[in-house]
């Protein structure tokens, strides 16, 4: 009998995440919840905002955006001594070599959570540009990878990745999806983004949410039964609404 | 047991929104689902010797329905199993599935998150099973609630008119046995690498809300790293007939699948395994998926066995099997409506409750006086399936509510309480949510200013 343990337990609220819960939640359950609830939840507010942060696609293209950065900085620093310019400048975050262990996290991000879909129907109709997935342990399509996001300026988050038999620090990546409407990338929630040039950018700051990640999946086989008016909550008799 | 007016909290609205899964139900006025709506808030009071025996009601009653499992599964001659499954009308391609779901049950398969009873509990010190909630019991973001009106309440209004006795407590373990259950499941389960769906139906908010506030629960006491995600019963749009996500869907080797048509290895539903049976059938599917439940790689909160306790042929069969012994204490007489022994006739004769074997909520509920219903809720459907006959007990009232007491079993225990209460004798999803307290009315002593 445990009826009295209760008796002793310390008179402490539980706290309610809903917020946090909301995010660890696909995006798609989110999108759901405007629909659905009366209130607005407040993660909406301060999503959009504008925020610091890095795009690139390729190697070549942070290695080149890199060189160009020191150009500038050199530049920059001789104008200092020169006495031309007051300020002293910063200098760039990376340096050409950092580039391919920071783009190889961005690729092995998007291995690990872009979600794969049985069909290219399916995947295509979630506005991205799909691809099949060679492995054929979980064989189906998958939205290309479109470049990536990190988030190198006010306190950065790190990730290690193993490039060449070493683990590198390298800035945590949010990898995109290719969309099919040129001029735009796709989240891993599905929300569209203007594409932005590479180098240093001003994203929204929901581009910062990180991807749920997808344990690995067993596609369905075959026809997929139970969508539409026959099947899935076509017997449920709606009572209303209240608690079961 | 007595009623006890509480003050209405100053900013008790915006605390629900801040505390609470299901605020948008408990923080509108005009629906009175949670006390503070009413013009006078009240909550009712147990004291302890009334506390110990609702718990050891509940943990009688589990036991009971284990015992009852066992009984109805075994074949004391060819057949009986069969007969006993086809009496509660569940379709047949399922009955092999159902049967290795409750042999499977030991050592760690087929397991149960909860299961919730509803009890009639009176001033008599009379504890009845009115119904058993055993695979789609919500209220439980209610029930968290309901702890967090009490912390605040006890914390910072006892200097008010109506300050609550100085020995209160709340009859409530339900967050820390749903934890240590999670625990259990995830390890069994492996949660850690197949992450849980969560089946909710999209046009019903609190099935959502009761998801997530499992979900917080995994999270904060098992782990922040288990995957989740939400899986809805039909194709879900916006106001414009976008598709947002697709629904959940079967596969051709009768597998679950999500919304990106990756099988299900674990699903948590807030659907009534009788609903998704018929789907199937609606759809043709009925074969793959009965064959896949049989072989029971996919793990399903609540398991098929929970389908024979949900079902109210379940009282009728208890009834006849334990009305000799001690569970009788707790059980009201009950007789499917084919019954024509003495008994039943009788019982039929006078005022009962007759209820269909599906559907949750009231549905179909009626109170019967002989030839005619007293008082009734609308059918939407249910009640085709058949009825039981169940003997009437009066509902204790408080402010003019009839109400009752929910009563949670976790791990073969009892977890706690949340009252409903409903004007009507018959509790329906138009309920009002009633915070309990229990003392012994201890003096009350303010504390020192």
């Amino acid at each position: 009998m445990t009826q009295n343990k209760h008796n002793r337990k310390v008179l402490e609220p539980r706290l309610i995440q809903r917020e946090r819960v909301q995010h660890s939640l696909a995006i798609t359950a989110i999108a759901a919840l405007l629909v659905s609830s009366c209130n607005k939840p407040d993660l909406d507010q301060t999503q959009n905002e504008p925020i610091d942060a890095v795009f690139y696609e390729t190697e070549q293209q942070c290695k080149a955006d890199i060189k160009q950065q020191n150009q500038n900085y050199q530049a920059q620093l001789a104008a200092v001594q020169r006495g031309e310019l007051k300020q002293t400048p910063t200098p760039p975050i990376m340096k050409p070599e950092d580039c391919a262990p920071q783009l190889l996290e961005a690729r092995q991000e998007h291995e690990r959570t872009a979600p794969i879909y049985a069909n290219l129907q399916d995947c295509q109709s979630e506005g991205v540009q799909c691809e099949a997935v060679t492995p054929s342990a979980s064989s189906g399509y998958r939205p290309v990878y479109g470049g990536t996001y990190f988030y190198p300026y006010n306190s950065p988050h790190y990730s290690y990745v193993n490039y060449g038999g070493y683990y590198r620090q390298v800035y945590e990546t949010r990898p995109v999806y290719a969309s099919n409407t040129p001029g735009q990338v796709v989240t891993a929630f599905g929300q569209t983004v203007a594409k932005t040039t590479a180098g240093r950018v001003q994203v929204p700051r929901h581009t910062m949410n990180s991807a749920p990640q997808r344990p690995e999946g067993i596609s369905a086989r075959g026809t997929i039964s139970g969508r539409g008016k026959q099947g899935f909550g076509s017997s449920f008799k709606s009572t209303g609404r209240g608690g079961k | 047991m007595k009623a006890l007016p509480v003050l209405r909290r100053p900013h008790w609205q915006q605390h629900i929104r801040d505390n609470a899964y299901q605020s948008d139900a408990l923080s509108d006025i005009p629906q009175k689902y949670w006390i503070e709506a009413l013009p006078q808030p009240f909550v009712i009071q147990f004291d302890r010797r009334e506390e110990t025996a609702i718990a050891q009601a509940t943990e009688q009653l589990w036991a009971m329905c284990v015992e009852f499992l066992d009984w109805f599964f075994t074949e004391e001659n060819p057949n009986a199993v069969d007969r006993r499954l086809a009496l509660l009308k569940i379709r047949p391609e399922y009955w092999p599935a159902i049967k290795q779901s409750w042999d499977r049950v030991e050592p760690e398969e087929d397991l149960t998150l909860m299961t919730r009873f509803d009890l009639v509990v009176n001033e008599t010190g009379a504890i009845k099973l009115i119904e058993i909630n055993g695979e789609t019991p919500l209220l439980g973001a209610e029930t968290v609630y309901q702890w967090n009106w009490f912390v605040d309440y006890y914390r910072n209004y006892q200097n008010s008119p109506f300050p609550l006795p100085s020995d209160t407590s709340q009859f409530n373990e339900f967050w820390e046995k749903i934890a240590a259950q999670w625990r259990w499941l995830a390890n069994a389960y492996r949660l850690k690498e197949t992450g849980i769906s969560f089946l909710v139906d999209e046009r019903l908010e609190e099935d959502l809300e009761m998801a997530m506030q499992l979900i917080q629960i995994l999270h904060d006491e098992v782990d922040p790293e288990i995957y989740t995600q939400v899986v809805y019963l039909r194709d879900l749009k916006d106001d414009a007939g976008n598709l947002i996500q697709r629904g959940i869907g079967l596969d051709e080797e009768g597998y679950f699948v999500d919304h990106a048509n990756d099988r299900i290895p674990v699903l948590w539903k807030m659907y009534d395994w009788s609903d998704i049976q018929n789907d199937m059938a609606n759809t043709g599917c009925t074969k793959v998926l009965a064959q896949r439940l049989e072989k029971g790689n996919v793990k399903v909160l609540e398991p098929l066995w929970k389908q024979v306790l949900s079902n109210k042929g379940a009282m009728a069969l208890m009834w006849e099997r334990f009305k000799n012994t001690n569970y009788q204490q707790y059980l009201l007489a009950t007789y499917f409506d084919h019954d024509v022994c003495p008994d039943a006739t009788k019982l039929i004769l006078n005022i009962h409750v007759k209820k269909p074997l599906l559907g949750m909520e009231g549905v179909g509920i009626s109170i019967q006086a002989g030839t005619g219903a007293l008082e009734q809720q609308a059918s939407m459907g249910y009640g085709t399936e058949g009825y039981i006959h169940q003997d009437y007990i009066e509902l204790p009232q408080a402010f003019g509510y009839h109400y009752m007491v929910g009563s949670w079993v976790i791990n073969d225990e009892p977890a706690g309480i949340i009252l409903r209460g409903d004007t009507s004798r018959i509790t329906s999803r138009h309920c009002l949510i009633i915070a309990h307290i229990i003392s012994d009315d201890g003096l009350y002593i303010p504390a020192p200013a």
